[in-house]
């Protein structure tokens, strides 16, 4: 019964492991409302973009952009978007585990697979995989905006417009609730811009300015960006909602220990008690005889 | 007629308007009230719109809007407008 002491120290430090994760739960929680705000205020942007889109694009024959060029696919870029910190979840390894899942199947296929990441546990995960990692961004995570999303985009588009790639998908936790999230990949390069049936039927008479040619030019590498973006935002609210979720599992797992433990404590305090009194007792039988 | 500006980030502004120049790719051009349905495309330069009444915005962080009494001026890179059923909305990256 000498590890009193020894359990007495083992409750403190689960106990200030329990704050440390129940203070990063709330965190996540603030950032997790953050980033939902963020795809919220783009979602109107998104939303209108891919109408007017729609509407420029639904009755005109289509191959006039380079970005909706669909060539024979040698070479895929698979765009890995994960956070740059670790300590929630599954959340970094399920878009590692798929991205190599997807990268196996086209090697497999005989097509050539580059990879860019976005986020430094991508890099982690995936360094050592036998993948070309082409390119690592992960310092957009310094600070998000679009134009620093932008300039991400601009690139990968640079490299498909260049023919160094003839596809690229992105993969990434698209954003359900905060105890949801689904790793999912997404065709970003060749576009396709599809009207279905619905919104063909309220396409208006609209006068174009310059030419309906130039506009889309112009506004498929803003969708494009804008995707980005999304995909971006959606991965911010998933690693923020999956963190929290870890975090409040861990504060429940501490909890369990710490109860256990407290037991544990206490039946060695007793028993030290009982041993202390049968101690005396026996001496007290002793004098007495 | 109503305008809406919207960036990537944000609801840059909302609010009625007697008049709106925008930077036409091919040069300025000014909408009025009942305009036809149009999509443009907008390039490097500022919009500046006649307002209906005081003016409002939606985020007071933002400096971008410069209230010049009764009109208003935002600087933009590059854009998108949509104008239907005497609104415009004015898509800016």
């Amino acid at each position: 019964m000498a590890n009193l002491k020894e359990l007495r120290n083992r409750i403190t430090s689960i106990g200030s492991t329990m704050q440390i994760t129940s203070a990063m739960k709330m965190v996540s929680a603030a950032k997790l409302k953050k980033a939902q705000d963020a795809i919220q205020q783009l979602r109107p942007y998104a939303n209108k973009l891919r109408e007017i889109l729609v509407n420029i694009s639904g009755s005109i024959a289509e191959g006039g952009s380079p970005f909706s060029e669909e060539r024979d696919v040698k070479t895929v870029m698979l765009v890995a978007i994960t956070s740059n910190r670790g300590l929630c979840g599954a959340f970094n390894a399920n878009v590692v585990k798929l991205t190599k899942k997807t990268a196996e199947a086209y090697k497999k296929e005989g097509r050539e697979v580059k990879i860019v990441v976005i986020g430094k546990k991508a890099f982690d995960g995936l360094k050592s995989s036998g993948f070309t990692i082409v390119a690592n961004h992960s310092s957009v995570y310094e600070e998000i905006n679009f134009a620093r999303v932008s300039e991400v985009a601009e690139w990968i588009m640079s490299e498909f417009a260049l023919g160094v790639v003839d596809s690229v998908e992105v993969l990434y936790n698209q954003f359900k609730n905060a105890g949801v999230q689904i790793p999912t990949k997404e065709a970003f390069l060749p576009i396709k811009v599809e009207a279905d049936a619905a919104q063909m039927s309220h396409i208006k008479d609209y006068l174009f300015e310059p030419s309906r040619a130039e506009i889309l030019e112009d506004l498929i590498p803003t969708t494009l960006r804008t995707q980005l973006f999304k995909s971006v935002l959606d991965s911010i609210a998933s690693e923020h909602g999956a963190r929290m979720t870890a975090m409040h599992k861990a504060t429940d797992n501490a909890k369990d220990l710490q109860k256990g433990l407290m037991l544990e404590y206490n039946k060695a305090r007793q028993a030290a008690i009982t041993n202390e009194i049968l101690e005396i007792v026996g001496g007290a039988e002793a004098l007495k005889g | 007629m109503t305008v809406e500006i919207i960036t990537p980030e944000r609801l840059l502004f909302v609010g009625e308007v007697k008049a709106i120049q925008l930077p036409g790719k091919d040069g300025l051009f000014q909408l009025l009230d009942n305009h036809a349905p149009l999509i443009a495309s907008l390039g490097k330069g500022s919009i500046k719109m006649d307002l209906a009444k005081a003016y409002e915005r939606t985020d007071s962080s933002s400096n971008k809007l410069i209230s010049e009494g009764q009109s208003l001026k935002v600087d933009i890179s590059g854009g998108v407008v949509e104008v239907s059923a005497n609104k415009a909305i004015v898509l800016v990256s």
